[in-house]
């Protein structure tokens, strides 16, 4: 009897894994550059499909690159902050 | 409590649920594939880092039959992952994936493009093909999704002229690469990537299931005539990819997007019906902190020059005359200035607000460079922020969360430690904000249209 319901059990799982959805593609993410801190993830952060950076586990992203600081705030115009 | 003794005071069906999990667990990712659960090994320096989950296994007869089938710029995709199916499960089928691309493909209409244009039905026969099994139909079943996926994420990401100014290269949406199209579609979970719709913004996606549920209940034209218009607004917004901020001024609302999903939303309040909120896309790229509030010509004229003939004193108003507007200008005597003619619009004269806590911009400013003078920024009249109407400013976006939106785009780096006036710091890499005007909303009963405030949606008897 007990074996009985342990085979069942097993046949049963079996036959449900097989129709779950992790026989889905696993595509391949590239890994965070080296450099990156512990629980950071790869971060394309133009939506290229390139890794640029990489985002701690706080959400922030840190490029891998650190390009040259914007051209100065602009002195303000007539317009002024609309406000 | 021995396992056998367990196992008698179990019913059959607690039996199998238990078995079921365990077999579900075994089959995770994280258990067929320890090295990607676990941390890599740690960096002397930087510390340890995840590691990516190794490619699914590759059947060779199918990578062989793909690679045959395979050619051009979506032959050099298969051939950079090793030749292996984009829509083929591990059992050797073809995937949930397919069924999700085919149902956008029969409703093509809803994107304002032909389903016609991507053949679903010869799709659908090759995938039966590919079913009933054998390298050669899988590849080509593979190989022609690709193709009509190639095809159809290209044709929706061509967009039309809303109305957005776009200040900055890189934010107009422009024609997209096979190449690219495939690396970002495969970057991750593909299955999740096709089901998500993940290559156009989740507003576009909000708007167009909204457009499809008009339709079935027979909405009036006007509705649906404006549902469109909302769907094309959309188009040009990125995908949540893309690390950006969107700012619906008909919802008034901000939302931030970064690896595919959103992170972060929050009130704000938006120009009035006078003075607008454009329609604009610019990148940020610096923080102002102490940030002075420089007055437009117009609201000197109209309202500042006004209090000042009724006898307010600028200190008053924590408030100076500045001689210019270039990026040195002198502080002026107030006594010196012709209110009346400022007032009368024959004397031009700058004006700023000092720092402060009653400092129209509060503490932190965030620029990006326009012409039409529209910032984010802090803003100290809270009480603005909880009305259901945040039609209210004189077109900036006064921000429910300043803070919050700062950390996210600049981590460590927002912040000073001084109190002097007008700190300039730059972003660490500048982050695109798209300012948009979204008029249509999800209900229980189907789809509700906002007020057009700015009355952009042209509608007719609506």
């Amino acid at each position: 009897m007990k074996r009985g319901l342990i085979v069942l059990a097993a046949v049963g799982g079996i036959a449900l894994a097989g129709c779950s959805k992790k026989d889905e593609p696993i595509a391949a993410a590239p890994p965070p550059p080296p450099g990156s801190v512990a629980g950071s993830t790869a971060a394309d952060r133009d939506g290229d499909g390139v890794i640029d950076g990489y985002y701690t586990a706080d959400g922030i992203y840190h490029p891998n690159y650190t390009p040259p600081p914007p051209p100065p705030p602009p002195a303000p115009t007539r317009t002024g902050e609309r406000g | 409590m021995n396992f056998r003794r367990f196992l008698r005071d179990r019913s059959p069906v607690v039996l199998l649920g238990l078995t079921v999990c365990m077999t579900s667990l075994a089959a995770s990712p994280a258990f067929m594939q320890p090295a990607f659960a676990a941390p890599a090994k740690a960096k002397a320096r930087a510390g340890a880092v995840k590691k990516a989950p190794s490619a699914a296994p590759v059947d060779p007869a199918t990578a062989m039959a793909v690679r045959e089938e395979a050619g051009g710029k979506i032959g050099k995709f298969y051939q950079a992952r090793g030749y292996r199916p984009l829509w083929t499960t591990t059992r050797g089928n073809i995937g949930t994936a397919a069924r999700e691309l085919l149902g956008y493909l029969d409703e093509a209409e809803l994107d304002g493009l032909k389903p016609s244009r991507y053949g679903p039905d010869d799709l659908r026969a090759a995938v039966a093909r590919a079913d009933r099994g054998g390298p050669q139909a899988l590849a080509e079943a593979d190989v022609a999704l690709t193709r009509a996926f190639v095809r159809y994420v290209g044709d929706m990401r061509r967009a039309e002229d809303v109305g957005m100014t776009y200040v900055g290269k890189g934010l107009k949406p422009g024609k997209l690469s096979d190449d690219a199209i495939l690396r970002v579609a495969a970057l991750k979970n593909f299955g999740d990537y096709v089901g998500a719709m993940g290559w156009m913004s989740p507003h576009y996606v909000r708007m167009r299931d909204m457009l499809r549920r008009a339709e079935a209940t027979h909405a009036d034209r006007g509705t649906l005539e404006v549902l469109r218009l909302n769907v094309e607004r959309a188009r040009v917004l990125p995908s949540p990819a893309v690390r950006h901020i969107v700012v619906d001024a008909a919802a008034a609302r901000l939302y931030y997007y970064q690896d595919g999903a959103q992170v972060g939303t929050m009130r704000v309040v938006v120009g009035a019906e006078k003075t607008q909120t454009p329609m604009l896309a610019g990148y940020v790229n610096w923080a102002i902190f102490n940030p002075y509030w420089n007055i437009p010509d117009y609201l000197t004229r109209d309202n500042v020059a006004r209090k000042v003939l009724s006898g307010r004193t600028l200190k008053s108003m924590d408030m100076e005359v500045l001689s210019d507007w270039s990026a040195t200008p002198q502080v002026v005597d107030p006594s010196t200035v012709d209110w009346q003619a400022v007032r009368d619009g024959r004397q031009e004269v700058r004006i700023r607000e000092l720092p402060g806590p009653a400092n129209s911009m509060g503490k932190v400013k965030f620029l990006f460079p326009n012409d039409e003078g529209i910032y984010l920024h802090d803003t100290p009249n809270r009480d603005l922020l909880v009305k259901d109407d945040r039609h209210l400013s004189n077109g900036c976006i006064r921000l429910e969360d300043a803070p919050a939106l700062g950390r996210w785009m600049m981590g460590k780096a927002f912040g000073v430690k001084t109190k002097a006036p007008e700190q300039a710091v730059p972003l660490p890499a500048p982050v695109p904000v798209y300012l948009t005007y979204l008029t249509a909303t999800p209900t229980k009963k189907g789809v509700a249209l906002l007020d057009d405030v700015y009355g952009r949606d042209g509608r007719k008897g609506l």
